[in-house]
């Protein structure tokens, strides 16, 4: 038995907690931006963008916002985005699976270029966001001509 | 000069245009970067404004472009307040007119649902935005069928 363990007995105060919805949206779409092996600054802000225009996020204050992305940005620093996709695809509301999944092909598909990690990610988002597979064509195709030129 | 007939002014006025859009890349034609970035400028004042998340998709829309990778952020600058200043004289029709002649072929498909991402933007739809992508669809030649899967995924997109 640690230190820790002796002190916090079997209180979960100081463990790992579940995502919640912001957490969960906002981890599958640093995920996408991570999938090809790094997050560059630039590719984080424009997650930032597309969560910042959500009624989703419209409660939190700037301080809450960083500490939600400070979460999320620590399970893929330790975990990286396997287990980011893990921790947030359940805690996705229902009826925002599909907009998570169209906005993270929208990040994938933004640098022109779509690379084999990032086609297994797009897969996987299909099966675990319980995509429809021709649903998930329709939305590729418009999102590849939305991020042509 | 075809984008002459499409707008309402007629021939009376083509020096105006001239003066207008001339300097953009001379003999008053639009260049490919203006005219794909003026379609989602009129995108995002369409409706008599231009709201904060509305400008943000639109910058993030243009600058992730090879389209706009030479230019520099003064260039990128100027050419925005180029296409604001025609907005402000002429009106979004006028502009899009414009626009729609030079738009590099290849690119009706991309500049339709970027305009549509930029409509959805703020979760608000309002009228003149509708009346905007029902007339931008037409002047691009885009099917009715596409145009609405298009839109339909957009509206998913923006959702939340």
């Amino acid at each position: 038995m640690s230190v820790f363990d002796d002190v916090l007995g079997d209180s979960d105060a100081f463990s790992e907690k579940s995502f919640g919805p912001q957490e969960g949206f906002a981890g599958i779409l640093i995920a996408a931006s991570a999938c090809d092996g790094h997050t560059s600054d630039e590719e984080v802000r424009g997650v930032m963008k597309i969560l910042g225009r959500m009624n989703l996020y419209s409660r939190l204050s700037d301080q809450n916002f960083g500490s939600m992305m400070d979460r999320v940005l620590g399970v893929l620093k330790k975990g990286g985005p396997e287990k980011l996709i893990q921790k947030s695809v359940p805690s996705v509301p229902p009826e925002l699976r599909e907009t998570a999944f169209v906005n993270a092909c929208d990040v994938v598909l933004a640098d022109g270029v779509v690379e084999d990690d990032e086609k297994e990610f797009i897969d996987q988002m299909m099966r675990q966001l319980e995509i429809d597979q021709d649903r998930a064509k329709t939305i590729i195709k418009v999102m590849v001509y939305k991020n042509k030129g | 000069m075809k984008h002459l007939q499409l707008t309402h002014q007629g021939a009376i006025f083509t020096g105006l245009f001239d003066s207008l859009f001339g300097g953009m890349d001379g003999g008053g034609k639009l260049s490919p970067q203006e005219a794909y970035a003026g379609v989602l400028m009129g995108a995002t004042a369409c409706d008599g404004h231009f709201a904060d998340d509305e400008v943000n998709s639109l910058v993030v829309a243009l600058a992730r472009m090879k389209l706009f990778e030479r230019m520099n952020d003064k260039q990128f600058g100027q050419m925005l307040d180029k296409l604001h200043g025609v907005i402000k004289k002429k009106g979004v029709e006028f502009l899009i007119d414009g626009c729609v002649e030079q738009l590099p072929s290849g690119l009706e498909k991309t500049a339709f649902t970027n305009a549509c991402d930029i409509v959805l933007a703020d979760g608000v739809v309002e009228d003149d935005e509708k009346a905007f992508i029902d007339s931008l669809r037409k002047r691009l030649n885009i099917e009715s069928k596409t145009a609405k899967v298009i839109a339909e995924i957009m509206v998913v997109k923006n959702k939340g």
